[in-house]
């Protein structure tokens, strides 16, 4: 099952290039547009703004597996195995707490802008639980996986493997 | 006071347990929230964070981070080294300068310092041992010149320190431009009066023709303008940082087309190699945020500051203080996350007894430069040994030591001179 939410995470990060590229192609023409044909679609910087969020929630989950959120391992390095797999449980537990942290209180935001019907303050005045909603389902994506991740370094910290998930790094056995 | 040791006890701790630096950082803020805060703190935190997420400015920093991927994985970065080495192997030193110059120009327009410094190593290290060079020294220059760029703008980390600090981007870049060449600069007489007294031999010795040498500006040429597009669309008041970066994408692309580079599978490296470093640095961004907006709320920055204010040491001796935590934490933490840590706390209290934020800014970048290749936590030098996997990372450490006290004197430099960032910054 990891292995299949790990394949997913990486659909996502395409998906989330494809809009990183159409934010650039919008912005450069609202540039040119604005300065050379006084003309002016005022929503770029809306719109942009929307991406950089779903492209943040969206890519934790991927960063998470390719073990790219910063570790200090100055300590980790030199402890024993077993240690090596403590640490991993109360990285993974810490992580989970501010993941559930967010992903229940970034629902607060959703839910308030559902509830008040609120719009962006823009001419384009996007109803904002729809960027929004998506900027939620990331988080809950990442809270999933870690929730799973957190139970896999558990169960590997009492048996005698070790998993790939969870420790520090890639070449880690 | 015993709010600030607390967090900062609770703050090393985790960082030292190896728990991941974005939750740390949320970690204390909810800690300090939740104990000294007088309003439930915690259900800000989605509004905090849905306005950091989306922020106008923060957007910058995935498009300068993919527009360093398109030229990385196209191949433009090799050609320039190869250009540069045509230009600057005349001179006593001779590969180290192409090092220096083409890590400080890559990781510029890159805004990557370890990305610039797994590229040039891939690129130089056959080099070195055509030409028999030490290769300590040889490491050294490509892992401190790969420091080079995060002062040179665009920076990636400039941007971040101006989101924390509320400082203008425009100001920033521009301040960085001379302190960036001039310690490039410093670099390359150190390589050449090292080389003149060592009587190094090591001197590449083929015959470069003046043909060859301006047919390998066609290699520069590209990243001159794309330097040119960024910074002037900035400067003549054309476009902000980040719509500045968005047409600094394109231009790329661009590039990389008309020489014939660009295939699917560099786009896709590309995307890839964007969201890992966007994810990773926005998380730690988004937590330290949080982060500042707990320490504002609940005065906790306004104390400090009035506690060191009421201290009455004089400016320079906090200096002093302040740039002896930040080399020793330096060993320990990395970069980014040093700076995310420490700037929302101790920029509003440098500032506050007097120095400029722009200056202070640009101080701090260089610091944080020296920590990224200072054992035993320093990237660049991992990445360089990691590359190169041969021989010791000792020589690598001894390679880049030299370097790390030009940067030192390079910071002095700046408190005795802050004219050398600030002249150019009131033209802005």
């Amino acid at each position: 099952m990891v292995k299949k939410l790990k394949k997913n995470s990486e659909y996502f990060i395409y998906l989330c290039g494809i809009l990183l590229f159409s934010s650039v192609l919008l912005i450069s023409a609202e540039v040119v547009l604005r300065k050379f044909f006084l003309f002016s679609f005022g929503a770029a910087d809306e719109l942009s703004g929307y991406v950089l969020g779903i492209i943040i929630s969206w890519s934790l989950t991927y960063v998470l597996f390719e073990k790219m959120h910063i570790r200090i391992d100055v300590i980790y390095e030199k402890i024993s195995h077993k240690s090596k797999k403590l640490f991993d449980v109360i990285a993974m537990f810490f992580t989970f707490c501010f993941s559930l942290l967010l992903t229940y209180f970034s629902f607060d935001v959703v839910y308030t802008s559902i509830i008040k019907n609120s719009t962006a303050n823009t001419p384009l005045g996007t109803p904002l639980w729809i960027p929004q909603l998506i900027w939620w389902l990331g988080f809950a994506f990442f809270s999933v996986v870690v929730c799973i991740l957190l139970v896999m370094s558990i169960r590997t910290f009492f048996s005698n493997k070790s998993n790939d998930y969870t420790s520090v790094s890639k070449e880690q056995s | 006071m015993s709010l600030v040791l607390i967090s900062v006890v609770v703050l090393l701790c985790l960082l030292f347990l190896s728990v991941p630096v974005a939750s740390t950082i949320a970690g204390v803020g909810m800690l300090v929230g939740y104990f000294f805060s007088d309003f439930p703190i915690f259900e800000s935190i989605g509004e905090v964070t849905w306005s950091a997420s989306t922020d106008f400015l923060l957007l910058s920093i995935p498009f300068f981070v993919l527009l360093g991927e398109i030229l990385l994985h196209s191949g433009i970065a090799k050609n320039i080294y190869f250009a540069l080495q045509k230009w600057l192997s005349w001179l006593p030193g001779g590969l180290l300068h192409a090092n220096i110059a083409s890590s400080a120009i890559f990781s510029s327009i890159s805004g990557s310092s370890v990305a610039t410094a797994a590229t040039i190593t891939t690129v130089a290290m056959p080099q070195s041992e055509k030409y028999g060079y030490k290769p300590g020294l040889f490491a050294g220059t490509i892992a401190a010149g790969g420091t080079l760029g995060i002062l040179i703008p665009p920076s990636i980390n400039l941007i971040v320190y101006g989101f924390l600090t509320n400082s203008s981007i425009p100001k920033l870049f521009i301040a960085g431009l001379v302190p960036g060449i001039l310690l490039s600069l410093l670099f390359m007489t150190f390589i050449l009066i090292y080389s003149l007294i060592k009587k190094d031999s090591s001197i590449v010795n083929d015959k470069v023709t003046w043909g060859e040498r301006l047919s390998a500006l066609k290699d520069l040429v590209p990243i001159l303008i794309l330097f040119v597009l960024i910074m002037g669309s900035i400067y003549t008041g054309f476009a902000t940082p980040t719509e500045s970066a968005a047409i600094g994408v394109l231009a790329a692309l661009a590039i990389v087309y008309f020489n014939s580079l660009l295939t699917l599978d560099v786009i896709k490296k590309s995307i890839q190699g964007t969201i890992r470093t966007t994810g990773m640095i926005m998380f730690i961004i988004v937590a330290a945020n949080f982060l500042n907006f707990v320490l504002v709320s609940i005065g906790l920055t306004d104390e400090l500051a009035y506690f060191v204010e009421e201290l009455e040491i004089s400016k320079y001796t906090m200096l002093f203080v302040v740039t002896i935590l930040f080399i020793v934490l330096g060993l320990f933490i990395e970069t980014l996350s040093l700076m995310v840590i420490t700037i929302p706390i101790i920029a509003p209290v440098m500032i506050a007894i007097g120095f400029d934020s722009i200056w202070f800014g640009i101080y701090l970048i260089i610091l944080i430069e020296m920590a990224l290749i200072t054992p035993p936590v320093g990237l660049n030098l991992y990445v360089v040994q990691g590359i190169r996997n041969k021989g010791n990372i000792t020589e690598v450490m001894k390679g880049c030591f030299p370097f790390v006290l030009i940067m030192l004197l390079m910071a002095f430099l700046l408190v005795l001179f802050p004219q050398i960032t600030l002249f150019l910054v009131q033209y802005v």
